[in-house]
Parts: structure tokens; C-alpha cells; sequence
């Protein structure tokens, strides 16, 4: 079963009189993993809610599979960020309901949830109210309905947000696994170790535009490329050279200035004539999280085609 | 099944499988029940108390008779004697001293002046012992003068009749007529009651519990809300049966008794069709009132002044209702009939007792369906735009921007 396809053309969404998401436009291909990313308020919510119908565009096309989303096409596992359950009914008759919404028989809406609970460790909790769970163990009820009817498309806001790190491998796995399965994945995440290693593309919003968009590779190199990562010990001394990106331990990552040569050349100069000892020096291409707070936290950013 | 099916499946089997639907449903009826059993009880006990404290009121006591018309051995079998001097104040103040219990001065003509009782205060309730015990002096004394058992039993207790009024050659209506066209009114009553609160709870649930987003993907809003009014509407049903049952049970073991005081007993179908057809219509506007508030607002907390306003909508009209049947051609009565949220009640009311023409019924019907579905559409509009709208009530600007978005 192949994963399904997205396109967002000129999209625009109006609140009063702000624009929240401008004349936005981008694709994704069947089985691409797609990472949307961007701070609060940047538009990624309302072009998904815009996307799955449950809120009318302002203007432009957004479609799935050539079409606009209707819930009877189905086909869609989505986990937004704001989550909920029926908090008074047993975990198994909520997870039958959204079964039987999603198409399935009732025997196989309870066989499915059934399997699944047994295989996330909460067979015991079937028929225990939700409420009675604890958050974490209602996110695994909640991926578990996202994910029910072997959807090719799944879209998942904030997947790992408030889980212990064995419940976020064991997320992943579950995506990893629907990824295996051709299923087109769209994933929404401030986690930027999550987007190298899950996505394929990348789209960057911010106040409702895309301000970067393409390949994890493409969008290091449109911001400039590289950075430096030095071994040292000791303090960086200050500089127009670089600017500091980050510095944990022995390890900091220096973002070079315009004026500094590509091959970072008088920055590992500067450092050794500052009296920095340094044990290695290596140029990489500047990390997400770094384009990340240069997009967000400074208001240099950059456009970069599709 | 398909997804609009689903759904009133859940919402209808979630409801009525939870004990606290039952004990809810069940208590109100229960609550009647005893009541009216307590006050049954009350009564009988209040009339035998006050029977047997004027019966066994032997009490001395003395009179005055500027009627003529006591006999002084009725008044001696109670415990009176004549004044022995004829003065009402000096016996007055005898009272007033605790010197004597009872003193009754009987006016020269009862039929039009009250008979005057001074007595010591024995509280309330047995206070009216010795009203009781003035007057049955007066009567009995009266009777032994008619020398006519019969007569004797009319002038202590009046005729009963038994009534049949006729109507172009036709048994008409008497006052028990009215049962069968009310219940609907009784049902509406109970449902909205019942329902308002079930009605807002189930329509914010998705809000409330952040679920809007997940299941707007698999079901569209209007189906969601469509399904959540069908099964609240089963749900209704059910409880309307828990009252309906052993109300027309009642019905059918009270109505030989008391039918021939109260005039023909006659089903009119046309009375009883627009009776059905204003509570199918007014459940469905109150329906459409209570899940425009649960779409209004974020949670069930915020929907409280919302849902009394609602319910107030609806019931206020109780309190007209026997003027507005009294005098169904004023102009207060036009107001509470035609008034959309009041005329499921007051058009009910009028019609039980024949104060609600043909041509007024077809209107009251035909408005109370078309606000019904003016009600439900602009409500499921709502449900369909705020659905995923946490945390916030809906504003009049914001509906006003979706109106300019489409």
C-alpha cells in the first residue's frame, strides 16, 4: 500500500486582519517523511487543520491524493498536538469507536486494539476508564487510534511531546514501522535529532511563510553552509569571525561570519592565536537546531527554493 | 454502519448504560411519587385531625343566639348553655380572663354575618375546632328543625352531579378531556429538563476534552453533531417512557373514578395530533438551543448561564399559562403563543382546553418547526467552525468573520 501525497498551493488563512499563513505552497511526495517545522504561532497547526478540512482556507489549494480531504475518504492517521480522549469511557470502547469511525468491523476495531494494547503494555488497562491512566499511557492509546487503520498518511503534531525516553523509542519504532509500510509521514516536532533522523524534507514556517524548504542537505547549504566544530579547552574568546552556536564540555560549534574564509581557515587562526588549546577542528554543514535559532531567535533567515 | 450511525450508537449506548443514567431517570418519577403520596397522607391526616377535634370538642363553652334559630339541646349535647345574661362583653372578657374556654355569639342572621368565636388559644391547628364546632351547632340545630332526612342530607352536603355537555349533536369535552393533549405538554416539560443539561455536555465533550481534531478526521462535524442530537433524542425517549408508562397506568386506574364529576371524557385526534406535533417541534428547537450553547463555548463550566438562559427560554411560560388559557385572545396570550421559544408550551396549554384554533395550531406548528431547524442549522454552523476552538467562547465578531470567510 502506497503512502498518499500532499499539495499546498497559495495557501492563505485569515484571522480578522492578520494573515496567519501567507500564500504558503509546498508538496510531499508518497512515502516521504516531511518534517514541518517552526516556533508557536508560525502557521503549522492551522495548515494542517486547513489541510484535513477541519477549518476552511482563506484562499488557495491544499489537497491529498489530487483531492481536498474529506473524512469519509479516510486513509489518515492524525495526532494533533492538543490530545484528549473520552476521559469516561473504557480505553477499549473509545479505541472500538474510533475503529469503527475509521472503517473497521467492530470484531476487528476490538482484534486490532486488542493486539495493539497487548503489544504496548496495556492489555491490563482495556477496560479500565481512560482517566484512570496516567498521560503517558493515554498518548499510547492515542497513537494507537492515529495509527489503527494502516494509514498512508499520518501526520503527527508534537508525537514524542511529555514522553519518558523508553515511550519515545517505542513511538518512533511504531512510525519507523508505518514508514516501512510506503506510508507518507508528516511529522511536527521542535526535537531537531528527531527531523535528521526521520525526515526525508524539511519545511521551515515562520509567521506563515516558509523560510526554508527541501532537503535536510539543501537547507544547511542555503544558510550558509557550515559550521565549525572545535575541540578545545577553554574559553572561545570573542570574535567577528564566528559567532558561538553552542559550547557543552570540550565541544563548541562556531558559526563563521561573512568575512571568514570557507574552509574556516582564520577561525581556527584566531582561536590559536587567542591561546585556545585546540585538539581538533572540523568544518560540517551547520546543524538544524542552529538553523532553527537563526530563523527564530534572530530575524536573519533565509529563502530557499524549492 | 455508516460514521452518522457510529456515532449515535456510542453516544446513545455510552448514556443509558451508566447506572447514573437510571438513578437520574428513575429518581424524578420516584420523587413524585412519594411526594404526592406524603401529601395524600398529609391530608387525609390534616382532615381526620381537624374531623375529630371538632367532633370531640365537648368543650363548655357558652352562646348567645340573636338568630333564633339554635336549639338549646343540639347546643348542650356540645357543651354550650345560653349566656346567663345575655352579655356578649362580659362574656368576652370571661375569656380573655381564662375564666371560660369558649364563648360563640351567633348574629341574627348567619347566612350574612360571620358567628362570632372567642375562645382560648389551643394552637393552629386546633384553633379551628372551635369554628368547626360554632358551625356544626348552628347547622344541626337547624336540621332538627326540617323534619326531612333527606333534606336534612342536602342542606349539610351538597348534590354531585354528573355532567355531559353536548356539541353539535356530539358528547363535548369536559375537563378530563384535557390529560390526553396535555401529556405531550408534561413530556416537553421533562425533557427539557432532562435533556439540557445532556445536550450541552455531549456537544462540548469534544472541546472539553481536546478530541476534535482526532475525530474530525474520521467523521465530518455536521455528522458528529447530527449523531449526538439523534442519540440524545433516543436517549429522551427512553426517559419519556419511564414517565409515560406508568403515567397513562395512572390514568386509566383514576379515570373511572372521578369521570363522571368531570364532564365527558372525549379523545379529540386533532387536539392529540397537534399536542404530538408541538412537542416533536419543540424538542427539536430545544435541541437546537441547547447545542447552539454547547457549541458556544469551550467547556461545560462556561455553558451554565447559557444553559439556565435556555431552559428558562422554554419553561418561563408555565407561569402564564392559566391566564394565557383563560383569556387566549389578549394580546399577552398572542406574545406567549407566538413568541418562538414560548409557544411549544403555551400552544400545548391552549390547545388542551380548546382555546388554540386550527388556523392558530397550523401556525404555532409550522413556526415551531422552521425555528427548530433555523435553531439546528445555525448550531451545527456553529459546532462545524468552533469545534476545535479550545479554550474560548465563540464571539459575535467571530461568527461575523466566518460569515465574510465563506
Amino acid at each position: 500500500m502506497g503512502g498518499a501525497s500532499i499539495s499546498v498551493q497559495d495557501f492563505v488563512m485569515r484571522f480578522g486582519d492578520r494573515d496567519v499563513v501567507d500564500r504558503l505552497s509546498f508538496d510531499v511526495a508518497p512515502g516521504e517523511t516531511f518534517g514541518l517545522l517552526g516556533s508557536n504561532g508560525s502557521g503549522k497547526t492551522t495548515t494542517i487543520r486547513a489541510l484535513l478540512g477541519i477549518s476552511a482556507p482563506t484562499s488557495g489549494s491544499l489537497t491529498i491524493d489530487g483531492r481536498p480531504y474529506r473524512p469519509a475518504t479516510g486513509g489518515i492517521g492524525y495526532l494533533p498536538e492538543e490530545r484528549g480522549l473520552y476521559r469516561k469511557e473504557s480505553v477499549i470502547d473509545v479505541m472500538t469507536y474510533f475503529g469503527r469511525l475509521r472503517g473497521l468491523g467492530r470484531a476487528e476495531a476490538v482484534a486490532w486494539s486488542t493486539e495493539y494494547l497487548d503489544r504496548v503494555g496495556l492489555a491490563d488497562r482495556a477496560k479500565l476508564r481512560v482517566d484512570k491512566l496516567s498521560g503517558g499511557q493515554q498518548q499510547k492509546v492515542q497513537l494507537g487510534i492515529t495509527i489503527m487503520d494502516r494509514p498512508r498518511l499520518l501526520i503527527l503534531d508534537e508525537p514524542t511531546k511529555g514522553l519518558d525516553p523508553v515511550n519515545r523509542r517505542l513511538l518512533l519504532d511504531l512510525v519507523d514501522e508505518r514508514k516501512a509500510d510506503g506510508a507518507t509521514v508528516v511529522l511536527v516536532t521542535h526535537h531537531m535529532d528527531e527531523v535528521e533522523r526521520l525526515c526525508d524534507r524539511i519545511l521551515l514556517l515562520k509567521d506563515g511563510r516558509a523560510a526554508a524548504y527541501g532537503t535536510i542537505p539543501d537547507v544547511q547549504d542555503a544558510f550558509g553552509g557550515a559550521v565549525a566544530r572545535v575541540t578545545l579547552t577553554g574559553s572561545v574568546p570573542p570574535s567577528p569571525l564566528y559567532r558561538v552556536a553552542r559550547h557543552e564540555g570540550h565541544v563548541a560549534d562556531l558559526v563563521p561570519s561573512a568575512q571568514a574564509a570557507a574552509d574556516g581557515s582564520d577561525v581556527l587562526a584566531t582561536l590559536v592565536g587567542a591561546g585556545v588549546h585546540v585538539t581538533g577542528f572540523e568544518m560540517r554543514r551547520i546543524p538544524l537546531d542552529e538553523i532553527f535559532v537563526q530563523v527564530y531567535g534572530h530575524d536573519a533567515g533565509a529563502e530557499v527554493a524549492a | 454502519m455508516s460514521r452518522l450511525g457510529t456515532v449515535v450508537r456510542f453516544e446513545f449506548v455510552r448514556a443509558v448504560k451508566k447506572p447514573a443514567f437510571w438513578i437520574g431517570t428513575l429518581a424524578l418519577p420516584v420523587v413524585i411519587v412519594v411526594v404526592s403520596l406524603l401529601v395524600g397522607i398529609g391530608q387525609a391526616a390534616g382532615a381526620d385531625s381537624v374531623t375529630s377535634s371538632s367532633s370531640a370538642a365537648k368543650t363548655p363553652f357558652r352562646y348567645v343566639d340573636h338568630s333564633g334559630l339554635v336549639s338549646e339541646s343540639v347546643a348542650a349535647e356540645w357543651g354550650g348553655k345560653p349566656s346567663a345574661d345575655g352579655d356578649p362583653t362580659a362574656e368576652r372578657a370571661a375569656v380573655r380572663d381564662g375564666r371560660l374556654d369558649l364563648f360563640i355569639e351567633f348574629p341574627a342572621a348567619p347566612s350574612r354575618d360571620a358567628i362570632r368565636v372567642d375562645a382560648a388559644d389551643r394552637g393552629l391547628f386546633e384553633n379551628g375546632g372551635y369554628s368547626s364546632l360554632a358551625s356544626r351547632v348552628l347547622e344541626q340545630s337547624v336540621a332538627e328543625s326540617v323534619d326531612d332526612p333527606e333534606a336534612v342530607h342536602l342542606l349539610r352536603e351538597p348534590a354531585s352531579t354528573d355532567l355531559t355537555t353536548y356539541e353539535d349533536g356530539r358528547v363535548a369535552p369536559g375537563w378530563l378531556s384535557i390529560v390526553p393533549p396535555l401529556l405531550p405538554a408534561a413530556a416537553f416539560f421533562g425533557l427539557v429538563l432532562l435533556l439540557a443539561a445532556r445536550m450541552v455536555t455531549v456537544v462540548v465533550e469534544e472541546k472539553e476534552n481536546r478530541i476534535s481534531e482526532m475525530i474530525l478526521t474520521t467523521v465530518t462535524a455536521g455528522d458528529l453533531i447530527r449523531g449526538k442530537v439523534i442519540a440524545m433524542l433516543l436517549v429522551g425517549l427512553v426517559q419519556v417512557g419511564v414517565f409515560v408508562v406508568p403515567g397513562l397506568a395512572a390514568l386509566l386506574v383514576a379515570l373511572p373514578l372521578v369521570a363522571a364529576r368531570l364532564g365527558g371524557f372525549v379523545v379529540d385526534p386533532w387536539r392529540i395530533v397537534v399536542s404530538v406535533l408541538l412537542l416533536v417541534g419543540g424538542v427539536l428547537l430545544a435541541s437546537g438551543l441547547f447545542v447552539a450553547v454547547g457549541a458556544a463555548v469551550p467547556s461545560i463550566k462556561d455553558a451554565s448561564t447559557l444553559q439556565s438562559a435556555a431552559v428558562f427560554a422554554l419553561i418561563i411560560p408555565l407561569y402564564a399559562v392559566f391566564f394565557v388559557m383563560t383569556t387566549p385572545s389578549s394580546p399577552v396570550a398572542a406574545f406567549f403563543t407566538y413568541f418562538p421559544t414560548f409557544t411549544p408550551i403555551t400552544a400545548m396549554a391552549r390547545n388542551a382546553v380548546g382555546a388554540l384554533s386550527v388556523t392558530e395550531s397550523v401556525v404555532c406548528i409550522v413556526e415551531v418547526f422552521v425555528v427548530a431547524g433555523l435553531l439546528l442549522w445555525f448550531a451545527e454552523y456553529l459546532f462545524r467552525h468552533s469545534v476545535a476552538q479550545y479554550g474560548s467562547k465563540v464571539t459575535l465578531r467571530q461568527i461575523a468573520s466566518w460569515r465574510r470567510r465563506r
